[in-house]
């Protein structure tokens, strides 16, 4: 797997003008690799992150995936997002395993199944007890429906849910911001579980420090306006109880001061994040 | 103690009271009604033909029902409301959800639809006439123009309030564009139509009364219309009273059959 990011110039046109978002993003992800996009609030990692997933492809630049053009969304590269977006109608085992229902071996099932969208019934049921318990969902969670969950229960399903079409890449556009500590805590563990066990790439979206570099083998630091990466760290930390290494202290603390520099720019526009003494 | 907690949790914004509560109110209200009719049919010097006691309703009511004739009118009326109405929603569904998923509908459609919302439908009654007769025909077009384009443009305002992000999901786990009508859009909309329904189904009564106007044999319209001529004002109360007993039952069974069909939606609302 490879995925090649080059994102040379997005806008946006807001009535009469013309907002150019992000200017020269660049990038690869390695199999089996994790990403981190660090930047402050409204900086242009989501709309990062929509162009890598192929649902906005009005930008100048290039995704692709195994050398192929990313021109829209496909079922390598999965998603999950902040909000809570579970598709209420369906208990917990049928938002899992929502996506079933699309797999391209599924071309081969009746007429009626394809038209109606119905999956056979043992096999949903076995997809969603593997992927719940890969998540750390029981299996009495699976009959619930989304509404009787809690925040992090919810985005153990949605991660779930993406999981299924086994994607080469998931994007996670700051997936644990809303969750309380234990529950971050241990949904960043199963990411890092998942990667080692299936494989699959992420990039991750944050403007939470600890997130990014407790998770990513490199960070990308993006910010100014237009967005562009201002910074990239490899943290090379102990994986072992690597959050209270001094290393990561530190690593912390300048991801922090970055944050802090952009957030100030953001209020001065004149000043180009080039010039922060943090990048020299 | 009770008492004072009962008065607290009436007086509580957007509070919940007890079912037993809501009934007993609900009781107390209708009968207060009841005894302000009482006692001004029994003070007032109006003459009963133009304000009847609830006596005289009531023992008109039970000879109307006793009569086959009127059940046939109640008939008549729910089964033009049935046709008309179902014709309607199976047409407006349909091209809401089209107009909300495809801007060259909405740009085709809405214009139109705008156009004859705001067009009254009692106006169009001699047109009706015109293009379908004094039969059946001119009152499903009243019946049809009355609901139609009323519904068609909230499908399509609760379709564009579909967070977006439900369709991006869906399409990075494969979705085709039909395969996001079906599994996300419309799903996701059947609680809020199915209400949709339910409210302009009670317009439909409305505009019943003005359909059976025009020249007919049978229906409730009708009913009223011959009781007008004969200043039988009894009889038009328990139409009336007929009316909206059919109106509250159907409202009522719709609400409990909406708990029972959308469960999550109950949920959700919460």
């Amino acid at each position: 797997m490879s995925l090649q990011v080059s994102v040379e110039e997005k806008s946006f046109r807001n009535k009469e003008d013309l907002s150019n978002v992000l200017s020269d993003v660049s990038f690869m992800v390695r199999p089996s690799s994790i990403i981190g996009v660090f930047g402050p609030s409204g900086c242009g990692k989501s709309t990062l992150l929509r162009i890598i997933a192929g649902l906005d492809t009005n930008y100048r630049g290039s995704v692709k995936l195994n050398g192929k053009p990313v021109t829209h969304p496909t079922r390598n590269i999965g998603l999950t997002v902040q909000a809570h977006i579970s598709y209420d109608w369906l208990t917990v085992a049928g938002n899992i395993t929502f996506g079933l229902r699309y797999a391209p071996e599924r071309n081969g099932t009746n007429w009626f199944n394809r038209v109606t969208g119905k999956v056979e019934s043992k096999n949903a049921t076995e997809e969603a007890k593997r992927l719940a318990s890969i998540v750390g969902l029981s299996t009495a969670d699976l009959k619930k429906y989304p509404e009787e969950m809690s925040g992090g229960m919810k985005q153990r399903m949605a991660f779930a849910r993406a999981l299924l079409p086994r994607p080469e890449v998931l994007l996670l556009d700051e997936p644990f911001s809303s969750l309380d500590f234990e529950s971050r805590q241990a949904l960043q563990d199963v990411v890092l579980r998942v990667r080692d066990e299936l494989g699959i790439s992420f990039i991750c979206v944050s403007h939470d420090p600890e997130e990014v570099l407790y998770l990513a083998d490199e960070v990308f630091v993006l910010g100014g306006s237009p967005a562009k990466i201002v910074n990239r760290t490899n943290p090379d930390l102990p994986v072992v109880d690597k959050r209270y290494t001094q290393e990561f202290q530190l690593a912390k603390k300048e991801l922090s001061q970055w944050l802090n520099q952009l957030k100030q720019l953001s209020t001065e526009k004149d000043r180009s994040p080039l010039d922060s003494p943090l990048a020299k | 103690m009770a008492s004072q907690r009962v008065r607290s949790s009436l007086l509580k914004f957007r509070g919940n009271i007890s079912r037993r509560t809501y009934f007993t109110i609900f009781i107390g209200a209708l009968t207060l009604l009841g005894g302000v009719w009482f006692l001004v049919s029994s003070v007032a010097t109006v003459p009963q033909e133009f304000f009847p006691s609830p006596e005289r309703v009531a023992s008109t009511g039970v000879k109307m029902l006793q009569s086959r004739e009127f059940l046939e009118d109640i008939l008549a009326s729910a089964a033009r409301i049935g046709f008309a109405f179902l014709i309607s929603a199976l047409l407006a569904i349909p091209i809401g959800l089209l107009m909300s998923s495809f801007k060259f509908v909405e740009a085709m459609v809405e214009p139109l639809v705008d156009f004859i919302r705001y067009v009254p439908v009692p106006a169009l009654i001699p047109i009706f006439i015109i293009w379908g007769g004094i039969g059946e025909e001119s009152k499903f077009l009243v019946l049809f123009f009355g609901t139609f384009f009323q519904l068609v443009l909230l499908i399509m305002d609760d379709a564009n309030n579909v967070p977006q992000l439900h369709f991006d999901l869906a399409r990075t786990l494969g979705a085709s564009t039909p395969q996001l009508i079906r599994d996300v859009l419309v799903p996701y909309l059947l609680p809020q139509t199915y209400d949709r329904l339910r409210v302009t189904l009670g317009w439909c009564w409305t505009y019943l009364i003005i359909a059976e106007l025009i020249a007919v044999e049978r229906g409730i319209g009708h009913t009223i219309k011959e009781a007008q001529r004969f200043s039988a004002a009894d009889q038009m109360f328990v139409c009336f009273i007929v009316l909206g007993i059919i109106g509250l039952v159907t409202d009522y069974a719709a609400k409990l059959a909406h708990s029972r069909l959308f469960p999550y939606a109950v949920k959700s609302a919460r």
